[in-house]
């Protein structure tokens, strides 16, 4: 193969630039934050009345979201990068790297969904989950091991995401049952998904939809703008939230749940959290607490960074936490708990 | 709620400052809207509405922090409040607002260790999202562009995002044309491969 001309290299640059640059997030209050600056450098504020109003009125829409999205006690700017590190990579894995677990029951009803075509190789398709904690509702990702094809890769994303995760705490935010009743693509390239489902989610409906938004964006990161209807409700053309939104805080990527590993154990993971700081333990079949401590993310919250620790350990079962500790008063919260079997 | 839309619009509103929104406003003006007869707030309102989130997103490029991005350019424009009386003019007033969000970008990559932090977590978003294609997509180009050396970067950011000529970079970046020229061309080869490997 020749190499590509130059223009075609820079087409092709411009291009990834400026789909990079969409993802660049500005906070709501910009003018009125650096108006106060200037109000500060100047003395007293005069002609800014109106202004204030409305910049207050921005503050009110951002706690509305809060409410629908769960504790948003960080305010600011959003991170532009989205869902991160998923240790995994196409192909077969060790069960301890972090890889997607087989999940059955998921990837035979994916496989079997009648909007996946026959044939096809094995794909690690991603699916986001639901856990609701002190009555907010944030999503974790999987991955899931399902055969199909290059085409099929989104339907059956959303099958997996219909289907039970790998890990027992999380859910899914549609009824068991629910069936993907038609996905189509219009808009230039197909670039605009709309995904009828045949029930409506059992709650959180902005949570919900963002589940599959997530979901198939992840899926096929061409997708700009998808439609969720379901009976009673649509959604509307709508993008991923930004992440810090919705994501759960912590999540652990490695170990996955039900994993076999060896000492020593890897965790690993992301998490948007308070001074970057995540908390973990790992705790024998008996309760005891074999060890813990304290993992930094390479980015504090709003951002969301990658974090690891690896654990020496003897052979036997333990399960995994990790979880922000609260910045008003250390209580656990949003705890990821993983089942690992070191030996 | 942050849309993943409005990739095409970036292009529109993108960096080709001045000359659409705020060229608009000049032609209209009749002595209301002159922007000799702004005041510093004015200004900033004005430039504000027109090129905040561009310069945003040219900052996000070179720093790889959204978060810091937002930082730079909100220096940017209290910075430009306080020099809007030397300066007087929407044209030069934006290739002030460039100026300082580059610089502060770089001088924001200097203070923060955000290369080493944004670098592999857009790999690992590349690779965890993308896992389900296969294909290299504009994270991965972006993670390579924040391995370049600074000048490369700015220079390639300036030149295809920001669709600014070599003059322009030149006299941003307060180099000469040719300098421009070697920095995109090395920065382009560089990124050669992966960029040969995305669709």
């Amino acid at each position: 193969m020749s190499p590509l001309p130059d223009d075609e290299l820079a087409a092709r640059l411009r291009a990834a630039l400026t789909r990079q640059a969409a993802d660049a997030t500005t906070s709501d209050d910009s003018l009125g934050r650096i108006r106060s600056r200037t109000a500060a450098e100047r003395g007293p504020v005069r002609r800014w009345l109106p202004v204030a109003v409305a910049t207050a009125a921005a503050v009110v829409a951002v706690a509305v979201v809060a409410v629908l999205l769960g504790p948003a006690s960080r305010s600011g700017t959003g991170t532009a990068s989205g869902p991160t590190a998923g240790p995994t990579s196409p192909g077969p894995t060790s069960s301890d790297s972090g890889a997607p677990s087989p999940s059955p029951s998921a990837s035979e009803s994916a496989s079997t969904s009648p909007s996946s075509p026959p044939g096809g190789t094995a794909h690690a398709v991603p699916a986001y989950y639901v856990r609701v904690f002190e009555g907010h509702a944030r999503l974790y990702r999987e991955f899931h091991r399902v055969v199909t094809t290059d085409a099929g890769v989104v339907a059956a994303s959303l099958a997996t995401m219909l289907a039970a995760p790998a890990d027992p705490d999380y859910a899914s935010l549609w009824p068991v049952g629910t069936t993907v009743t038609a996905l189509t693509r219009t808009g230039a390239g197909g670039k605009d998904l709309t995904v009828v489902l045949s029930a409506a989610p059992t709650g959180f409906a902005d949570v919900a939809v963002q589940q599959v938004v997530y979901t198939v964006t992840a899926a096929d990161p061409d997708v700009a703008a998808v439609t969720v209807t379901y009976p009673g409700g649509s959604s509307g053309a709508v993008g991923r939230v930004v992440d810090w939104q919705i994501l759960a805080p912590v999540w652990v990527l490695a170990p996955v749940d039900g994993a076999h590993a060896s000492s020593p154990l890897k965790l690993s993971g992301t998490a948007s959290v308070f001074e970057a700081t995540v908390s973990w333990q790992v705790a024998r079949a008996d309760g005891t607490v074999a060890a813990s401590g304290a993992a930094m993310a390479t980015i504090g919250a709003p951002g969301r960074g990658a974090w690891s620790v690896s654990v020496p350990l003897p052979p036997g079962t333990y399960t995994v936490t990790a979880w922000e500790a609260s910045a008003q008063d250390g209580r656990v919260t949003w705890p990821d708990t993983k089942v690992v079997v070191v030996g | 709620v942050d849309g993943v839309q409005g990739t095409a619009s970036a292009r529109v509103t993108g960096w080709s400052p001045g000359r659409e929104r705020q060229g608009a406003a000049v032609v209209t003006g009749a002595a209301p809207d002159d922007p000799r007869t702004w005041d510093a707030d004015r200004a900033v309102t004005v430039l504000h509405a027109a090129h905040y989130r561009s310069l945003v997103r040219t900052a996000w490029l070179l720093l790889g922090d959204a978060a810091a991005a937002e930082d730079v350019v909100q220096d940017a424009f209290v910075g430009l409040h306080r020099a809007w009386p030397r300066l007087r003019e929407p044209d030069r007033a934006v290739h002030y607002l460039h100026r300082s969000t580059v610089n502060g970008a770089r001088s924001g990559l200097r203070r923060r260790r955000t290369v080493t932090t944004y670098a592999p977590v857009l790999a690992e978003r590349a690779e965890a999202d993308d896992v389900a294609t296969g294909v290299a997509d504009h994270t991965a180009v972006a993670a390579a562009l924040a391995s370049l050396p600074v000048r490369q970067r700015e220079v390639l950011v300036l030149r295809y995002y920001g669709d600014l000529s070599e003059q322009a970079i030149a006299d941003l970046l307060g180099i000469s044309p040719g300098t421009v020229k070697v920095h995109a061309a090395r920065g382009l080869a560089a990124l050669r491969p992966i960029l040969e490997q995305v669709r």
